[in-house]
């Protein structure tokens, strides 16, 4: 019934937006700010990149709002998984599991995964990519081991200590600009040769903040939810957590 | 600073001091010296009862651009005179041995007379409104003040008061409804722009109002079909706090209906207003609304079993009378109305505090388990005798005076049809008073009884003080027609011709000096014929007999049970509690209504209400 | 040196150092949750006292509509001050647990003060997610079975809201090209007609998950009811009005004169027959106290929905009320948590939280002389004002609703007094720090309740500003501030 009635109001709903666009004119849509932005961005910013001037000049804050957002995350789940982890012991790392084939090809893609992930970041003000998409690149490097080798040990206190200093790199270059005069995350550093690794004022550098940001929150994430180990439901946790307790009182 | 603000301090003082001082023993004592205080203070206002200046206060708010100012005319000065005058009698009540008693139980008499003198306070400042919006706060006020006092016995009171709080929120509400279309009219919250714009409304809007305001003033005053939980809250309330409650409480919805209905919006306007399909003008049917309160709650009395149930529900009959007379609309029967609130005061609060004196001794007022007292409290017989007759609307007493005005102005306006409908109102009055003072003193002792005595001297002073007044102002009830005179006039009526003895005009003339004259002379002729005969002879009460078998002490001859058989017989089946049908399914709606709402909560996944919702909203811009 | 951005910089960069912190020193960590949500309160009150406003702040120093730009009136500094005290006054001093829910609760204080602040819709809506984010964690920080499902319905209830006022957003875009809320009202215009309106109706129901809106709020009894009572008092307290007033800015800005009006009309009414009704038969406290406050905000919503000056003032002075009262309330439910039988007698356990139940109870009625009073008078003569059938039944529904809620809250308080019984709970007292933040904030209602016709006119001031368009238009766009955007060579 409770199905039924979803799939209809579902369908309804999808209806209506079909209704509404079909009353769209494609590229009929006016273009305002995009328009503006296309003309001044390049002399305003000298970013090669267009996208990243939107991302990390234009709407900084935005961005500055998304990594915030990721690391919240980041923390809900690990305030979230503390309950549970905390009782847990870490299993050891178990090779035999794993079997030579995926250990090496692990070992032999992390310098690869590690030079990809950081040049995408290296030049998202310059190509298409940047901060997010390397720091994922970046992530995946860290959480390929834990992969091949359950149990693998992370350093979560240097990925905290990563994590907290790009993130707060990225606000601090904001503060800066602000006790030049400027506006809050206002660009500096001059422009440079358009098209060069060393332009865009401060882009780069934010760039390589939300990079490393989003690459150890990531393999931060990904590591707790690794060492929680398989699926359990929550419900079945708490009670061993209970009989844990319980245990240690006897 | 003037009088009013000296009044108004004090009785502040007397909340601060009372609200203080909870661990103090003698606090009844200074509860009833600084009430007292307060009253000479409005002795001293007194030029106001003979039509003398209105007087300020000299403060005054300004809230969101409209100020808030109080001030006191004839009316407010004899309506205050009444609220203090109750309140001093209970709190002298309960000052001495009641408060001790009350204490001893596990009640607290320092939180009573702290609820006393926050009600007199908020009354006060009822009663001095200079505007529509502190006529509303003061309205709030007393009834948010007048639960607390009907709350503090606990148990069963607490579910009266929750059930009265329901009621005086609703009534409340409408209120407010009613002020913010007025504010709509005219942009303000004063008197006089209501006035001004009073004429000019047209009859949506004037009907509207009135409905608004006598629904929600109405209810304080147990209107019906409002009236349910007047009876039960007051009666629960303690001893002292009853008699105050009884006394005054409801009749801040007469005021306020004095003032907003009859005064600014004008009763010559609900004349001219006819009801569709009916012989009736929008007056008549609150007329009818006054009667039937009359009626019907006078007879709920006759059934009660209860001595305080029976007075609470007497005294939502005799607000029928008051109300009655005011909108009748002539000197005598706006006279009328307005004595019987001060009449109705005296009398009633002398009674609840004679059936307390007897709870006090025999812990009961359960009238089937009582009786024969008489012989044993012999002082508070008397008072109770005295309220009945008032009650009643018997002369020698006051209640027979005002009751008089009322039925004499809808002889002299036609309205037989109301006319009749009072007299049957005071023919339910008279018997279910006479099964009050029957089943408490008269009739046989009960055993266990035996031994009571007299209570203090604390208590029947008071008592003994308000049968006085009830006697005095029905002997010469000039003395508080001088003062009704002067509200009649504050609220723009025709006055009421009078003389210290009564009425004097040619409509119809009452001389109560001459009429108790011939009284107390048909008395003392048959008292001299009594004492002048065969010598009586003092038997005890069982040294009798009754249907051939001589009486012993375990032989009830007392019947109280199953009072009025015979009567009953004949209208019990008149009573249905159609009422308290209607009450029970209105909560069970609302009860299965909120079931619902919460079932909708739970039963589905709140995300299918998301997709319902944005699906209609986005049919209702689209399509 | 004063710039607003610190009251969005500075939280989120003391959340991003706290683990680092806490690391190395965990008593340093304690103290710079507190610290920075003071300096926080500085900033907003000095601009608000010290700075020309209302006044546009071009983020990044591009001017607007280009660039994002704060828009900072009176209503927004005044929000961006109580959100830090807010939070100050709900702060786990006494939390032993870690760091980690001091960080989201900093990252809240940011968001708040960026959805408080920002003019631009699109960063509206990454703060609001931030936001959202955040309080999920804190929902779910009571580590129970029960606070993680009620948390996990309400993920995912959010989770779809916000996709919707993604969905809205967009919309809006393709209608005008823009996404600078001063901008958008330039050419509202464009946005008069049948897809204007579905992307407000998209965007209304989805803020309205945070805004409690029904029928979109089925997460709020449960989640209240299994949510710490801090968290309880800030989501129903501060988190819900913010999500209220990213509405009412659109609202004002572009939509209103429209059929819009009528929406938020209607959800509100419903909002308010359904939670006061529910609220009616609410077996616990948290859950009658959730119920209640949904029916207040259906009334801050039918509130700000009155047309023009009338309505703001109104939906204001509700709003701020509730934000007062609810959070008090909630408080108060730390040791009153069972089933409400069993609060009988608890006033003898603890006779202050029963005296604030009550004066808080009686102020959220409107009973006279309480603010909570003049806020309902506000909003009743604004309806009428409104001159529309529809307003007068949100007037008699609303009135009928108080009648419920002074039924069911008065009910509560007088349970509270009657004598103990076998039922009862043994242990009804309350702690100090509940005691003392729930009087701090009583003592805040009594001086308002003193001060009531200065704060009724700056109240007045504060509401003919934002409810003026032009005014928020031409700040934006005609005057916004922008450090002179140095010319690099």
């Amino acid at each position: 019934m409770r199905n039924y009635s979803a799939l209809l109001f579902a369908s309804g709903l999808a209806f209506l937006l079909m209704v509404i666009a079909w009353q769209f004119t494609i590229g009929g849509a006016p273009m305002l700010i995009g328009n503006a932005i296309l003309q001044q961005a390049a002399d305003e910013l000298g970013a090669a990149n267009l996208v990243t001037s939107v991302v990390l000049g234009y709407r900084g804050i935005d961005t500055l709002g998304e990594i915030a957002i990721l690391f919240t995350a980041a923390t809900a789940t690990s305030l979230v998984l503390s309950s549970i982890s905390g009782q847990r012991s870490r299993p050891a790392p178990n090779t035999a599991q794993s079997g030579t084939i995926l250990i090496s090809s692990s070992r032999l893609l992390f310098p690869l995964l590690l030079t990809l992930g950081l040049y995408i970041v290296l030049h998202g003000h310059l190509t298409p990519g940047g901060g997010f998409q390397g720091g994922v690149i970046l992530a995946a490097a860290f959480f390929l081991p834990l992969l091949a080798v359950p149990g693998h040990g992370v350093n979560h206190s240097g990925l905290a200590l990563v994590e907290g200093f790009s993130g707060a790199a990225f606000i601090l270059i904001g503060i800066i600009a602000l006790f030049q005069g400027n506006a809050f995350l206002q660009p500096f550093m001059g422009h440079g040769a358009m098209g060069s690794l060393f332009s865009a004022g401060t882009l780069p550098l934010l760039y390589i903040a939300v990079g490393l940001k989003v690459g150890a929150e990531l393999s931060g994430l990904l590591a707790n939810l690794a060492e929680i180990g398989p699926a359990h439901p929550v419900a079945e946790i708490s009670v061993e957590t209970q009989s844990v307790k319980g245990s240690a009182h006897q | 600073m003037s009088m009013l603000d000296t009044l108004l301090l004090i009785s502040l003082l007397t909340v601060l001091l009372t609200g203080l001082g909870q661990r103090v023993t003698f606090i009844g004592w200074i509860a009833t010296l600084l009430l007292t205080a307060q009253l000479l203070t409005l002795l001293l206002m007194g030029k106001l009862g003979y039509g003398g200046e209105i007087i300020d206060a000299s403060f005054g708010f300004s809230i969101l651009g409209q100020p808030l100012n109080w001030r006191y005319d004839a009316l407010s000065w004899f309506f205050a005179l009444i609220t203090i005058g109750s309140a001093l009698a209970g709190s002298a009540f309960a000052a001495g041995a009641w408060g001790d008693q009350y204490r001893k139980e596990g009640g607290n008499p320092g939180l009573l007379q702290f609820s006393i003198a926050l009600n007199v306070l908020a009354m006060l400042l009822l009663l001095g409104s200079g505007d529509l919006l502190s006529l509303f706060i003061g309205w709030e006020l007393v009834s948010w003040a007048s639960l607390l006092l009907m709350v503090i016995a606990g148990g069963r009171a607490s579910e009266f008061g929750m059930r009265y709080i329901v009621y005086a929120t609703a009534g409340a509400m409408a209120v407010l409804a009613g002020l913010a279309i007025i504010f709509q009219l005219t942009g303000s919250f004063a008197y006089d722009d209501l006035a001004a714009v009073a004429p000019a409304l047209n009859t949506l809007q004037i009907v509207t109002l009135t409905l608004l305001f006598f629904f929600g003033f109405g209810i304080k005053m147990g209107l019906l079909p409002f009236h349910l939980w007047q009876a039960d809250a007051y009666a629960e309330t303690p001893g002292p706090g009853t008699a105050f409650l009884g006394a005054i409480s409801s009749r801040m919805g007469l005021y306020a209906i004095l003032v907003v209905i009859i005064q600014l919006i004008g009763l010559v306007r609900l004349i001219e207003i006819e009801i569709p399909y009916s012989f009736l003008s929008l007056r008549d049917l609150l007329m009818w609304v006054a009667a039937i309160s009359i009626i019907i709650p006078t007879f709920i009395a006759l059934r009660q079993s209860d001595a305080r149930r029976l007075l609470a529900w007497h005294g939502i009959g005799q607000g029928g009378y008051m109300l009655i007379g005011l909108l009748v609309l002539d000197p005598y029967g706006s006279a009328g109305g307005l004595m019987h609130v001060f009449n109705h005061a005296t009398y009633q609060a002398a009674l609840f505090l004679s059936v307390s004196a007897v709870i006090y001794r025999t812990r009961t007022s359960d009238l089937n388990r009582l009786g024969g007292l008489v012989t044993r409290m012999p002082l508070s017989f008397l008072v109770m005798l005295i309220g009945i007759i008032g009650l009643a609307g018997i002369p020698p007493m006051n209640g027979f005076v005002s009751k008089w005005l009322v039925y004499r102005s809808l002889i002299i306006e036609g309205m037989p049809l109301l006319f009749v409908a009072s007299v049957i109102g005071t023919l339910g009055t008279i018997l279910s008073v006479y099964k009050l003072i029957h089943n408490t003193f008269l009739g046989q002792l009960r055993l266990e009884h035996e031994h009571i005595r007299e209570v203090p001297l604390s208590m029947t002073i008071p008592m003994l003080v308000l049968s006085a007044i009830v006697f005095i102002t029905g002997f010469m009830p000039g003395l508080v027609l001088d003062w009704v005179g002067s509200a009649q006039v504050a609220l723009g009526m025709p006055q009421l011709a009078h003389t210290l003895g009564g009425v004097e005009s040619t409509q119809g003339s009452l001389d109560m000096i001459w009429v108790c004259s011939v009284l107390f002379g048909g008395f003392a002729v048959g008292a001299l014929l009594f004492y002048s005969g065969n010598k009586a002879k003092r038997v005890h009460q069982l040294d009798n007999y009754a249907g051939g078998h001589f009486l012993t002490a375990d032989v009830r001859y007392h019947y109280s049970d199953n009072f009025y058989a015979g009567l009953m017989h004949h209208i019990g089946s008149w009573y249905r509690g159609s009422f308290l049908w209607l009450e029970s399914s209105l909560i069970s709606v609302v009860s299965s209504l909120s079931g619902g709402a919460q079932l909708l909560y739970n039963s589905f996944h709140p995300a299918l209400y998301l997709l319902m919702a944005i699906t209609l909203s986005l049919y209702f811009f689209i399509g | 040196m004063n710039n607003i951005a610190f009251n969005i910089a500075l939280p989120l960069l003391a959340a991003f150092l706290l683990p680092v912190i806490h690391n190395g020193s965990a008593k340093a960590s304690r103290l710079v949750g507190p610290f920075v949500l003071l300096a926080m309160c500085w900033f907003a009150a000095a601009y608000f006292i010290f700075i020309e406003h209302p006044v546009a702040l071009a983020l990044g120093g591009f001017l607007p509509p280009l660039g994002i730009s704060f828009h900072l009136d009176q209503l927004s500094l005044l929000m961006a001050v109580i959100i830090p005290l807010m939070l100050l006054l709900l702060w786990p001093y006494t939390n032993r647990e870690g760091f980690r829910e001091e960080a989201l609760l900093l990252l809240l204080a940011g968001a708040s003060s960026g959805m408080a602040l920002s003019g631009d819709l699109f960063n509206i809506y990454v703060f609001y997610e931030l936001l959202s984010v955040a309080s999920f964690g804190l929902a779910a920080s009571t580590h129970n079975g029960a606070a993680f499902a009620a948390t996990f319905r309400y993920l995912v209830i959010s989770g779809l809201g916000t996709v919707l006022a993604l969905t809205g957003i967009g919309l809006i875009y393709t209608q005008t090209g823009t996404l600078n809320l001063a901008h958008i009202g330039q050419l509202a215009a464009q946005l008069d007609n049948n897809v204007g309106l579905a992307a407000f109706a998209l965007i209304v129901l989805g803020i309205g998950v945070k805004a409690e809106i029904f029928p979109v709020n089925g997460w709020v009894p449960e989640v209240y009811a299994t949510a710490k009572p801090r968290i309880s008092a800030l989501l129903a307290g501060l988190i819900s009005k913010l999500a209220v007033l990213a509405i009412v800015r659109l609202l004002v800005v572009a939509y209103a004169d429209t059929d819009a009006l009528s929406l938020l009309l209607v959800l509100g009414i419903l909002g308010i027959i359904w939670g006061e009704l529910s609220a009616w038969r609410a077996k616990d406290l948290k859950r009658m106290f959730a119920f209640s406050s949904i029916g207040q905000l259906g009334m801050v919503l039918v509130a700000f929905s009155i047309p023009g000056e009338a309505g703001m003032f109104a939906g204001l002075a509700m709003m701020l009320h509730h934000l007062l009262v609810k959070p008090a309330l909630f408080m108060l439910t730390e040791n009153w948590s069972g089933s409400i039988s069993s609060l009988t007698g608890a006033a003898r356990q603890s006779p202050l939280g029963a005296a604030l139940f009550i004066l808080f109870a009686l102020s959220l009625i409107g009973v006279p002389p309480f603010p909570g009073f003049w806020a309902k008078l506000i909003m009743v003569t604004g309806l009428v004002g409104a001159d529309d059938s529809l307003y007068l039944l949100a007037l008699g529904i609303l009135l009928t609703a108080t009648v419920i809620e002074a039924n069911y809250l008065i009910r509560c308080a007088i349970q509270l007094y009657a004598p103990a019984d076998e039922n009862s709970s043994q242990s009804a007292k309350h702690g100090r720090l509940t005691l003392s933040i729930s009087s701090a904030l009583g003592v805040v209602l009594i001086i308002s309740l003193f001060s009531i016709t200065p704060l009724g006119n700056k109240l007045y001031q504060i509401a003919a500003e934002a409810s003026n368009r032009s005014l928020y238009i031409n700040t934006t766009l005609s005057n916004a501030q922008v450090p002179a955007l140095r010319k690099i060579q």
